[in-house]
C-alpha cells in the first residue's frame, strides 16, 4: 500500500500553481531567477504577514494554490498535516534579527514579530494556522536531501495513520544572506527561488492518483564516494524493476558536474540510459531543500503531458539527491496518470 | 507495526552534567544549570543568565570538531554516550538518527552576521557550519554510519519529542532496526534576545508553576537515546531504561507564539490513545513547564482538562535545565527514563509557592523515590506544534 501523490501545486520563476510551472518544464526554455509578481502583502493580505519572511510566504500561497487548483482532490480534515523540508530557514530573516541586536541602541531593540519567523518551523507551521491543518506539523532539515527525507518521513506518518494526508514539500528563498552563505561555498550555480508542494494520501485509498512512492532509500557517502553510493541506493530501489519500466529521471544537481554524477548512477544501475531528464536547477535555478519537491513535481508534469498520448500509465521515474554535506538518496515513484479526483483507482500494476 | 520499543541507551550534554549517570545524579539532587552566559557578548541587557554547557571539549568526541556547529558538536557527543550506553555497535545496522533542533547552526549563523555587520570576510568553513541537516549527518559520520536514514527535525521547541516519536515509528514498523534520537541546541543570541525582547526570560532562576516565576532561561545541550525492539533488547540482555508506549503530535493552527489549551489537550489524549493507556494509569507528567506565566497557565489548563482536578504529579526540568530548546524535550525524555529505571522523581526547583492557576504537585525543590509505571512527556512549540510521548516501565 504505497503512499499517493494525489495533487500538487508550484511556485516557480515560471510563475504561480502548477499550469505555469508545467507549461515551463514542457516548454524547457530556463525562466528567471524570482517568483515573478510575488508581493507577500498582495497574495496573502496585510493581516499577520507583516513581518512574514518570503519562505514562509511561497510555502503558504503554494498549499493555496494547492488547495484551489485541486479543490476536487484535496480533502482536508482535524488529521491532515503539514511536513516540509528545510535549509536552514530563513537565514535572511535570522541575520536582519541579529543585524538589529548588534546595530540598535539597545540589543534588544528588535521587531518580536518577526521572531517567530526567524525560526525553522515557520513555513510549516504558518501553512497550518493559515489554512487550518491540525495534523502533525514537522519540518525536516536536510538541504539538497530535503525532497527524500520529508517524503520518507511523510510516509511513515500516513502508513502509521498518524496523519489522514499530507502537504508535503519545501520552499527556499532566494536574498542575500542565502546568496552569501551559497557562494561562500563556492556554489557558483544561478541560484532560484520558490516552493514545490505534494498532496500525499496514504496508499489503499479508492482516490485516483497521480503517481505512488514506490521504494527510496539514502545513503551517507562516508569515504567522500558519492558516486558510489548513490549507486548502491539506485541498485537498492530498483531491485525487480525492468530496467526499460523507467521511463525518466530528474537530478537534483545545481551544476553540471553533479547533475552529471547523478545520471552516470542512475545509468549504472540500470545498465541503460533513461529516455527522460529533467534538471530543475536549468530551468527554475537551485532551490536549496525546495529542489526535490520540483524535482518530482517536474516528472509529474512531464508525465502528465505524455499521458495524454497514447503510453500506458504505469511508468517509473526516478528523483536522485546528492548533498554536499554527504548523504545522497534517491526515490522512485510510479506515474499513474489519474487526474486525482475521486474515481477508481488505475493503472496500477502493484 | 506491532513491534514493542524499548530505550536501551541514553547520551547527555548537559548544564547539570555530562553522561546519563551525572545527568541523573543532578536531576535526583536537584542541581541548577544556571549561571551567566559566556557564549554571546550580553552588554547591553539588563540580566545575563542562562543555563550554559561549561568545560565541553568537542575535541574529545570529534576529530574535525570545526565542520560541525555547537549544536552538532553535542549532538556527536550524546549519540555516541548513548551507543556506548546501550552496548551495541550500530554500524551495520539499518539505523535512523534523528536530531531535533530548534536552531540547528543558528549560532555560527549569527557571527557570519556579526561578520558582516563589521565589514569581516566570512571564510567557506564559517558559511559551511551552518545548515541545520550538519545535526544528523554529523553524528552518522562521527559513528561510521552508512546506510542509514537522517533526519534534522526542525519543529522548534518540540523537536524533540517529534525526533523520538519518528525513531520510534522507525522502529516499530521494522524500517530501522536501530534509532538514534533526541535533540540538540546552542545557546544563541536570536533565541535569548528574542525572548527577552518578550519579556519572557527570568532575570535569575528558572521558576516554573511558582507565583513568582518570570519566565524561561534560556539553555543548551544535547539528549539522545537509542531506541530498538523490545525483543532484540530482551534478546540481548540489554538493560531496558523504558519502553516507548506511544505518542502524539498535533498543531494548534492559530496564534505563532501562544499556546491553544484544547489543542494541548487534544494532543496529550492522542498520545494517551495511541499507547492505549488511560489517564488513570499516568504517575508522573514531566510538563513543558517554560517557566513562562502563560505557557504554565495553558498547559496545566490543558492537563486539569484531560486528567481532572488532581492529576498525576507534574514537574518540568526546565528548572534546572533552562529551556534548551530543541534539546529540550529530548532531554527530558531522557529524564523520564532515568526516572522510570531508578525510581524516582525529579523535583521543580526555585519552587517558593505554587500558582493557584497551575494547581499542579511540582515535587517542590527535592526530588523523592516512586514507582513509576507510566511517565508523559510533553512539549509545545512556537507555531503550535504540540508532541507528547508516553514512557512505560518494563
Amino acid at each position: 500500500m504505497a503512499t499517493q501523490i494525489c495533487a500538487w501545486s508550484a511556485t516557480s520563476p515560471f510563475g504561480h500553481g502548477r499550469a505555469a510551472f508545467g507549461a515551463g518544464v514542457r516548454a524547457g526554455v530556463p525562466a528567471g531567477d524570482v517568483v515573478p509578481d510575488f508581493d507577500i502583502a498582495d497574495r496573502l493580505g496585510r493581516k499577520g504577514t507583516s513581518s512574514m519572511d518570503r519562505t514562509t510566504a511561497l510555502a503558504v500561497s503554494t498549499v493555496g494554490l494547492l488547495c484551489k487548483d485541486d479543490a476536487a482532490a484535496v480533502v482536508t480534515d482535524e488529521r491532515t498535516g503539514v511536513v516540509l523540508g528545510t535549509t536552514s530557514g530563513s537565514t535572511q530573516t535570522q541575520f536582519a534579527f541579529t543585524t538589529d541586536s548588534l546595530t540598535r541602541r539597545k540589543p534588544y531593540f528588535v521587531n518580536p514579530a518577526q521572531m517567530p519567523f526567524a525560526l525553522m518551523n515557520s513555513a510549516a507551521a504558518q501553512c497550518a494556522s493559515w489554512h487550518g491543518l491540525t495534523g502533525p506539523n514537522t519540518t525536516v532539515a536536510a538541504g539538497r536531501l530535503a525532497g527524500i527525507a520529508t517524503l520518507r518521513y511523510a510516509d511513515r506518518l500516513l502508513r502509521t495513520g498518524r496523519a489522514s494526508a499530507l502537504f508535503a514539500g519545501a520552499a527556499e528563498e532566494c536574498g542575500d544572506a542565502r546568496t552569501l552563505l551559497e557562494r561562500r561555498r563556492g556554489n557558483t550555480a544561478r541560484l532560484g527561488e520558490g516552493a514545490a508542494v505534494l498532496y500525499l494520501r496514504p496508499g489503499g485509498g479508492n482516490r485516483s492518483a497521480l503517481a505512488e512512492v514506490v521504494a527510496l532509500d539514502t545513503r551517507l557517502a562516508v569515504a567522500g564516494r558519492p558516486r558510489e553510493a548513490l549507486t548502491e541506493c539506485l541498485r537498492r530501489v530498483l531491485a525487480g524493476v525492468a530496467p526499460r519500466e523507467v521511463w525518466g529521471m530528474a537530478p537534483s544537481g545545481p551544476d553540471p558536474v553533479t547533475t552529471e554524477l547523478e545520471r552516470d548512477a542512475v545509468s549504472a544501475a540500470l545498465g541503460r540510459e533513461v529516455e527522460r531528464v529533467v534538471v530543475p536547477a536549468e530551468l527554475v535555478g537551485d532551490t536549496g531543500a525546495a529542489t526535490g519537491a520540483f524535482q518530482l513535481a517536474a516528472l509529474l508534469a512531464l508525465g502528465e503531458a505524455e499521458n495524454e498520448g497514447e503510453r500506458e500509465p504505469g511508468r517509473l521515474a526516478v528523483a536522485t539527491a546528492v548533498d554536499r554535506d554527504g548523504m545522497v538518496g534517491c526515490v522512485v515513484v510510479r506515474l499513474l496518470g489519474g487526474s486525482g479526483i475521486a474515481t477508481q483507482v488505475r493503472g496500477s500494476s502493484r | 507495526m506491532t513491534r514493542r520499543v524499548a530505550v536501551t541507551g541514553l547520551g547527555v550534554v548537559s548544564s547539570i552534567g555530562t553522561g546519563a549517570d551525572e545527568f541523573g545524579r543532578g536531576l535526583r539532587e536537584g542541581r541548577s544549570g544556571a549561571r551567566p552566559i559566556t557564549g554571546f557578548d550580553t552588554t547591553g541587557f539588563a540580566h545575563d543568565i542562562g543555563c550554559e554547557v561549561v568545560g565541553f571539549d568537542p575535541a574529545a568526541w570529534l576529530d574535525d570538531p570545526q565542520r560541525l556547529p555547537r549544536a552538532g558538536q553535542f549532538a556527536v557527543a550524546a549519540a555516541t554516550m548513548a551507543v556506548r550506553d546501550a552496548g551495541i555497535d550500530p554500524t551495520d545496522a539499518r539505523s535512523l538518527v534523528s536530531i531535533g533542533t530548534t536552531d540547528g547552526g543558528a549560532d555560527r549563523g549569527e557571527r557570519i552576521a556579526e561578520a558582516l555587520v563589521r565589514g569581516e570576510e566570512v571564510t567557506a568553513e564559517e558559511a559551511a557550519r551552518v545548515p541545520a541537516g550538519l545535526l544528523s549527518t554529523g553524528v552518522a559520520r562521527a559513528l561510521g554510519l552508512s546506510i542509514v536514514e537522517v533526519s534534522t527535525i526542525a519543529t522548534a521547541c518540540a523537536a524533540g519529542n517529534y525526533a523520538i516519536g519518528d525513531g520510534y515509528d522507525a522502529v516499530a514498523t521494522g524500517d530501522v532496526d536501530v534509532a538514534l534520537c533526541g535533540g540538540a541546541d546552542a545557546l544563541c543570541r536570536m533565541t535569548f534576545t528574542g525572548f527577552y525582547r518578550l519579556g519572557a526570560v527570568d532575570p535569575a532562576a528558572c521558576r516554573p508553576f511558582d507565583v513568582d516565576r518570570k519566565g524561561i532561561l534560556t539553555g543548551e545541550g544535547a539528549g539522545v537515546l537509542v531506541l530498538e525492539t523490545l525483543d532484540a533488547a530482551v534478546h540481548r540482555g540489554a538493560r531496558i531504561y523504558a519502553e516507548v508506549l506511544g505518542y502524539g503530535l498535533n498543531c494548534d493552527a492559530g496564534h505563532p507564539v501562544a499556546p491553544d489549551r484544547d489543542s494541548v489537550a487534544r494532543c496529550m489524549r492522542l498520545a494517551l490513545d495511541d499507547a492505549g493507556v488511560t489517564p488513570g494509569d499516568v504517575d508522573l507528567i514531566s510538563a513543558h513547564g517554560t517557566g513562562t506565566k502563560v505557557n504554565d497557565v495553558t498547559e496545566c489548563g490543558a492537563i486539569h482538562d484531560v486528567y481532572g482536578a488532581t492529576p498525576p504529579r507534574t514537574v518540568s526540568v526546565k528548572s534546572m535545565l533552562g529551556h534548551t530548546m530543541g534539546a529540550a524535550s529530548a532531554l527530558s525524555a531522557i529524564a523520564c527514563s532515568l526516572a522510570i529505571a531508578d525510581g524516582f522523581i525529579p523535583p521543580t526547583i526555585n519552587h517558593t509557592a505554587t500558582d493557584p492557576e497551575c494547581a499542579v504537585d511540582c515535587v517542590p525543590n527535592e526530588s523523592v523515590p516512586a514507582t513509576l509505571n507510566v511517565v508523559q512527556n510533553n512539549a509545545l512549540a512556537f507555531g503550535g506544534n504540540n508532541a507528547v510521548v508516553l514512557f512505560g516501565r518494563n
